[in-house]
């Protein structure tokens, strides 16, 4: 399982694309088992150790989930989480350590989509990958027209209502704005100064964020299958549909 | 306290002394010639101010001027310093006898008072510096352990997980580095109890002639096993004669600075491991990386303790440790840009 900078990893004929993830790790251990579980389930690995083989990989290759850590020794993770966004319109999922609880805000902010806290366990990391791209696949089919459809959630923009399972939702004006918000974001952790800004403008406050993430979960209710928001404490809160 | 403080406490009581023995000698003037009970007992309170502030040695100064005022202004015969016997003789001595008696006491128990302060103050100190080391210790052992720990974790998950069948090739590929990561475990807690044993004194050195050459290759074939690692290259100088050191220390700092060049050095670029003369009179041991090099801050820093380089990385307690055992055998060690890109570790140890 040696790999040169950048060389792709699974050798495998298969005609099938694979969906193509970019690893950007250096620590050799991590390389090591990431490369390995990866390639086990079917992905096609680019494994790169620096920022600047990371944005090479970007050019030269359609990437469809970035996994990053956070503390490369040569560059600023989050920098480069700006700086890969500017190419990619595929999820990226942050590594980082345990207690740089800012460091993970700020790569959210700066796009990346979800993250991972080390020590992690495989599967979980394997979890995050397999549901990032399920919910890009979902969210990819969205048009940017006025109405549109997120499993048993239906979204019409010009008409400013929300159908869960056909049955109309009675939401107020922000709560609307901040449902349109995370279904364009499906999967996506959202953090609170992204969610504060794009609904709120410059005027809101964490609490008043709060209560009306609480009234929109409520109002979505707990059906299995239907949307969820998860809350991730101290970083924001995320939709979940796995319909 | 310190001398220039405890001398201007000591003025600024004298001088506050004076002061009220002048406003007692001129508040009594008019009472002479009878007056000589209430200047005489008003006198100790000028004498008693200045043990407050200054201390026993200016209290005495300004008893014995108020004695003299007392003897030359208040007791006949007036304007010169004889006294008449009796009464007056007694009044006198028993002035200065109260004076001070009553200032020593203060002084003394003033002084101890402010010993005691100033102990408190220095021993709160030291625990506080002590503190802020152990929390430093418990960051840098934490951040150095936590990847390791990492690695075996994730790796452990994914041979458990039923979802994929590895094939035999792959499991003990995985298991290999299990074993490596639990090494790199190993070795950081035994930097750990060798840097406590170092600094209860507790480590002797124990030196005999050490074949330099074959330590490095012993370090090198130890760190290269079990991991495949970047390419390893070792060169020996022919001739290398012996140098006198402790072998179970200097396999620590070669273990140390091998381990760490693979590790920082980037994936897949080679370390090279020489030992050479140096001059005469030393043998020169170099690891050298083609990482990602070292800024020249971080270069003069990194052999204290805890320093990490960002982002919770830690240079750890392994090249403090290094520094410590090379420093112990009278040699150097410093960290150097190697010629393009990478960082160069230099150890330096005399022969004799």
């Amino acid at each position: 399982m040696a790999h040169t900078e950048a060389g792709p990893s699974s050798s495998s004929p298969s005609p099938s694309p694979e969906p193509v993830i970019l690893v950007i790790e250096d620590e050799p251990g991590y390389r090591t088992i990431l490369d390995v579980a990866l390639s086990a389930r079917g992905y096609e690995v680019l494994l790169v150790g620096d920022g600047a083989s990371a944005l090479r990989a970007v050019n030269e290759r359609n990437v469809d989930l970035t996994v990053l850590d956070l503390g490369l020794p040569d560059v600023d993770g989050v920098e480069l989480c700006r700086h890969l966004r500017r190419f990619l319109r595929t999820p990226i999922v942050v590594v980082t350590a345990d207690g740089a609880e800012d460091r993970k805000v700020s790569a959210l902010d700066e796009g990346a989509d979800d993250y991972v806290t080390k020590p992690f366990s495989m599967p979980e990391l394997l979890a995050r990958v397999r549901a990032q791209l399920r919910h890009r696949q979902m969210v990819a089919g969205l048009a940017d027209e006025g109405l549109f459809r997120l499993g048993p959630l239906a979204i019409d923009t010009g008409a400013h209502e929300a159908r869960l399972d056909g049955a109309p939702l009675a939401l107020t004006r922000k709560e609307f704005a901040l449902l349109e918000l995370f279904a364009r974001n499906a999967g996506r952790v959202l953090t609170h100064r992204q969610l504060l800004t794009q609904v709120w403008g410059s005027g809101g406050s964490i609490d008043t964020l709060r209560t009306h993430v609480t009234r929109l979960r409520s109002k979505l209710g707990d059906e299995p299958g239907g949307p969820r928001i998860e809350v991730h404490p101290g970083v924001g809160y995320r939709l979940r549909v796995d319909g | 306290m310190r001398l220039p403080q405890l001398r201007r406490r000591g003025l600024t009581g004298g001088l506050i002394g004076a002061a009220g023995v002048a406003v007692v000698t001129l508040a009594c003037l008019p009472t002479r010639p009878d007056g000589k009970a209430a200047p005489a007992l008003l006198l100790v309170l000028p004498v008693l101010l200045t043990a407050i502030i200054g201390g026993i040695w200016p209290a005495v100064v300004i008893a014995a001027v108020s004695g003299l005022i007392l003897a030359v202004v208040f007791l006949p015969p007036i304007g010169s310093p004889s006294v008449a016997f009796g009464e007056d003789v007694l009044a006198l001595v028993v002035f200065l006898a109260v004076a001070l008696a009553v200032s020593a006491l203060v002084a003394a128990v003033l002084d101890a008072e402010r010993r005691r302060l100033a102990a408190d103050e220095a021993r709160l100190a030291a625990m506080e510096g002590a503190d802020e080391q152990r929390r430093a210790l418990f960051r840098s052992v934490a951040h150095e352990l936590r990847t390791p720990l990492g690695i075996v974790h994730a790796t452990g998950t994914e041979l458990l997980d039923a979802e994929v069948a590895h094939s035999p090739e792959v499991q003990e590929h995985l298991l290999r580095l299990l074993v490596a990561e639990t090494s790199r475990l190993a070795r950081i807690v035994e930097n750990l109890l060798a840097m406590s044993r170092i600094d209860a004194a507790a480590w002797r050195m124990e030196r005999e002639p050490v074949d330099v050459g074959r330590a490095v290759d012993a370090a090198a074939a130890r760190v290269a096993g079990g991991r495949d690692g970047p390419p390893l290259t070792v060169a020996v100088q022919p001739g290398l004669p012996d140098v006198l050191a402790d072998p179970v220390q200097l396999d620590l700092v070669l273990t140390n600075l091998i381990e760490n060049a693979v590790r920082h050095g980037g994936p897949g670029r080679p370390v090279h491991v020489g030992a050479s003369f140096e001059g005469d009179q030393a043998v020169q041991v170099t690891v050298a990386d083609q990482g990602p090099g070292i800024d020249p801050a971080v270069a003069e820093r990194a052999f204290e303790p805890f320093v990490t380089s960002g982002d919770g990385r830690s240079t750890g307690i392994g090249l403090a440790l290094c520094r410590t055992i090379v420093n112990g055998h009278g040699g150097t060690i410093e960290l150097r840009g190697a010629h393009g890109g990478g960082t160069v570790v230099v150890v330096t140890l005399p022969l004799s």
